[in-house]
């Protein structure tokens, strides 16, 4: 039996964990600094924080399930739930959270320190569990979007002492009425419905209805006979979102029957003849002009119950087990190449077999191609899981600086790569303050220069093929060039006399240090300004541009790939080349003793768990000069190693690599070139260090291997 | 009629590519090298947030391989949404030729580079290989190795 002891790793670990413990902590006293005072970015800064610490639980549960810390994950595991509670606004933030949980975190420092003094007693994580288990068990008590006396935009994440940030809060909940009069028909039919709607929803309806757009919810009863005829709710649906805009679906569920219910706001006049056959019910119906088939309130459906608030038409998938789907589809593209080459091989075979398996051949290449992009498809959110963030923070920044700002989201529904939706948050607050403090002039010298005191920002995501484009714009002062220009030239950055242009402006000031402005940034740690933007964009393969008119405006628009693949990989060494292994291919990791490698027929094995494990060397799979050294009796001597035992059914195969760097967060970029493109290899991944390695797929990796 | 193309050097020949045709060139830096490609694609290289293969011309053309220099370039091209880097000697000049003048391949020549020329030019008293870009990036050996991909391609 092997020794399981992994040093190397363990001191690995030991370190990642103290960098994301102290990060957390980091975070976590800059939490409590933000109810200090009302500073400019108070709000802003929250909401990255809220998500930085979320990272950090998440990558700490990781950790500490991979070295077996089962306290550890635990403990990381709740306070990665509180977080996202706190993200939601379920959980309040309370000093009294963030005292919990900074002791949680001090727990959980001494229970991985543990590892290293072995001697050391462990503290009980039971106290801490409670603490959290608590704050989880409170949660939702504090969202109700329903109750009209308290408005979704309220600063949930206000401490209950600062009673005048209260009393704001609700003065200015009344320029953003919760309950939508005109909504009435539709309510008394689909309270929950109604209910359900989150406050970008409520807010896209008002704004609808403002522009002379009817809201009205249609109801569509599926049927097989109707599913025979192609009438089915996609296409209701493109025929919603062609005919207005679609604000939400919903499942409703009457006993056993579902039925799907759609909010649009449609242009005058209604006609419903242009759809398929529907229940309709209009929002305040005497103000609309009715073509067609009379639509009348009087209709003798029965209000029904909606589907659980909650579980609209989406459900909440591990990644995990999206991985794995896609990881089941990769296996199955690399089996479809392999009946292309055998169907190569046939002749003098029955013409009609032949064709048939042809036929089937193509049918099962486009099942394929359909079931992989389905898969894809599960990944992707609406973009309004970020922008939803945003109208708080828009109002507290105005506040703080005492403009007046409207405003405006389009594309919430645009889909985008759940990952990629995590990591937008940052640079677009980043862009919405700019446009805020920079951008939009003060009420007083908007009226001197003859614009209406509310400046308008609008932020809009919408897609471009394979591609996002999220813009956002403002109508204030605009980018002063020559100013720009002029500043580049003091700090030697640009020729004397010489103009510039929009593209050449955003260049400079997306350098570091490149704004006059001296911001503290309660986000401990990072980087301020444009900079920030500029290399999430670079990470994430995308591009900024600029559009700017001294005086009317500014529009700074990210253009992202739609898809982000993040994995978590190990990377590792064999030979002299490095590459990424993906966690997820990897049951646990075991040092390799060299005196306890078999040399057999054909490979080498090891025992392991009672049995034998095939061990692999990814040199000799590359074909790279391994650090193998025959010994003397002819028994090669195998270098000391790792082996990452695979995580397929018999978990008695491990790929046994020189050396291991740790574990990492990957973005994947996939090859798609046919000349590269090929089983084996998932993709490319940057390392920090600019270096660019392979993203190994193991399992098709090895079953490429000769005989 | 005059058009304008890059030039560039492959063992002792000069071979020249229409210019529009041409994204950037670059030097050549760490190429990742990538199992089971064809034997004359190096690897990958990563610019500007794109995966990009790399075609050794040397090989491609039925050289011998010489290690990289800071003269060698990497010519990347882009053809059909495809996005190719063209590893040559060395890529320097920038020239207008009239396409007009461009006379048919050498004949009676054997050789698979031959294939991938549209044709040859004088000019300035050189001769200048004028690339078919397309047929350079065809990928009909991969198909005949049985190492189809998922996406199955109509070569034109």
């Amino acid at each position: 039996m092997s020794r399981f002891n992994p040093q190397e790793f363990i001191q690995d670990f030991l370190e990642e964990s103290n960098e994301h413990l102290h990060r957390v902590r980091e975070n976590l006293l800059a939490l409590e600094e933000t109810f200090a005072a009302s500073s400019v970015d108070a709000a802003v800064a929250r909401v990255t924080i809220l998500g930085n610490l979320f990272r950090s639980f998440h990558t700490l549960k990781s950790l500490a399930g991979m070295v077996g810390l089962g306290a550890a994950e635990q403990l990381s595991h709740r306070m990665e739930s509180v977080l996202g509670g706190m993200q939601r606004m379920d959980i309040e933030i309370t000093l009294s959270a963030v005292d919990s949980l900074l002791h949680a975190v001090s727990t959980l420092d001494t229970v991985i320190d543990g590892l290293r003094n072995p001697s050391q007693t462990v503290p009980g994580v039971e106290a801490d569990l409670a603490a959290l288990d608590d704050l989880l068990a409170h949660s939702g008590d504090s969202s109700s979007a329903a109750s009209p006396s308290s408005s979704p935009f309220l600063d949930k994440t206000a401490s209950p002492d600062s009673e005048e940030d209260a009393a704001a809060s609700l003065q200015d909940a009344n320029d953003i009425p919760v309950d939508l009069p005109f909504l009435k028909p539709i309510v008394e039919h689909a309270p929950d419905f109604i209910a359900s709607l989150s406050p970008v929803e409520r807010l896209a309806v008002k704004r609808d209805w403002e522009r002379g757009l009817i809201p009205a919810l249609a109801i569509f009863t599926p049927s097989p006979d109707r599913a025979a005829h192609g009438e089915n709710v996609n296409v209701v649906r493109k025929q919603l979102t062609s005919a207005g805009n679609l604000i939400k679906g919903l499942p409703l569920i009457q006993g056993s029957a579902i039925r799907f219910a759609f909010l649009v706001a449609l242009p005058q006049p209604v006609n419903e003849d242009q759809f398929l056959p529907m229940e309709w019910i209009l929002a305040d119906s005497q103000a609309v002009g009715l073509q067609g088939k009379a639509l009348t309130s009087s209709h003798t459906a029965q209000p029904v119950a909606p589907a659980p608030v909650g579980a609209p038409t989406s459900v909440r998938v591990d990644l995990s087990r999206m991985d794995d789907l896609l990881r089941l589809v990769g296996d199955l593209v690399v089996t479809r190449a392999r009946m292309a080459e055998l169907l190569g091989k046939l002749d003098g075979a029955s013409v009609t077999a032949v064709d048939a398996l042809h036929d089937l051949f193509s049918h099962m290449e486009r099942s394929l191609r359909d079931m992989r992009s389905a898969v894809l498809r599960a990944r992707m959110v609406p973009l309004g899981e970020v922008f939803n963030h945003f109208p708080l923070a828009v109002r507290d920044l105005s506040r703080a600086t005492g403009k007046e700002v409207r405003l405006t989201i389009k594309g919430e529904t645009t889909q985008v790569d759940k990952q990629l939706v995590e990591r937008l948050l940052e640079p677009l607050l980043h862009l919405i303050r700019n446009a805020i403090t920079h951008g939009i002039e003060t009420p007083s010298e908007r009226l001197s220069l003859g614009k209406p005191p509310q400046g308008q920002l609008s932020i809009t995501g919408v897609q471009e093929g394979e591609h996002i484009l999220i813009t956002v714009s403002d109508d204030g002062r605009g980018l002063d060039l020559e100013k720009v220009a002029a500043r580049a030239m003091k700090l030697g950055l640009l020729e004397p006399g010489v103009a510039i242009t929009e593209s050449e402006a955003l260049d400079l000031i997306c350098r570091p240090g490149f704004s006059t402005r001296d911001r503290a940034n309660l986000a401990a740690g990072r980087g301020v300004g444009l900079d920030v933007v500029a290399q999430f964009l670079q990470a994430v393969g995308g591009r900024l541009s600029l559009s700017t008119r001294l005086g009317q405006g500014s529009a700074f628009t990210m253009r992202l790939p739609l898809t982000l693949t993040i994995v978590d990989a190990f990377i590792v060494a064999a030979g002299p080349e490095r590459f990424a292994v993906p966690r997820s291919a990897v049951d646990v990791i075991v040092e390799i003793d060299p005196g306890e490698v078999i040399n057999i027929e054909g490979g080498q094995i090891m025992h392991y768990r009672g049995g034998p494990l095939t061990l692999l060397r990814l040199s000799r799979l590359f074909n790279l000069p391994g650090e193998a050294v025959p010994g003397s009796n002819g028994r090669q001597t195998a270098a000391a190693g790792y082996g990452l035992v695979l995580n397929d059914g018999e978990k008695r195969k491990a790929l046994v690599v020189d050396r291991l760097f740790g574990l990492r967060e990957l973005v994947v970029r996939t090859i798609t070139d046919p000349l590269v493109a090929g089983p084996g290899i998932v993709g490319v991944t940057e390392l920090g260090d600019g270096s660019v390695i392979l993203i190994l797929d193991v399992q098709s990796l090895l079953r490429m291997r000769p005989g | 009629m005059n058009e304008s193309f890059i030039l560039f050097q492959v063992a002792d020949a000069t071979y020249a590519v229409r210019s529009e045709l041409v994204l950037q060139i670059v030097m050549i830096e760490k190429i990742t090298h990538v199992p089971n490609a064809p034997s004359f694609v190096d690897g990958v290289v990563y610019l500007r947030g794109k995966v990009i293969p790399v075609i050794n011309l040397r090989l491609r053309f039925g050289f011998e391989r010489i290690d990289y220099d800071l003269r060698s370039r990497l010519v990347v091209v882009q053809m059909d949404q495809r996005v190719i880097g063209l590893a040559a000697d060395s890529a320097r000049e920038f020239v207008s030729l009239d396409t007009s003048n461009i006379l048919p391949p050498p004949e009676d020549l054997h050789g698979p580079s031959l294939h991938y020329l549209e044709g040859a030019i004088s000019f300035k008293d050189r001769l200048i290989l004028v690339v078919d870009l397309r047929e350079l990036l065809s990928f009909r050996e991969r198909e005949a190795l049985g190492l189809i991909p998922e996406e199955s391609v109509e070569n034109s």
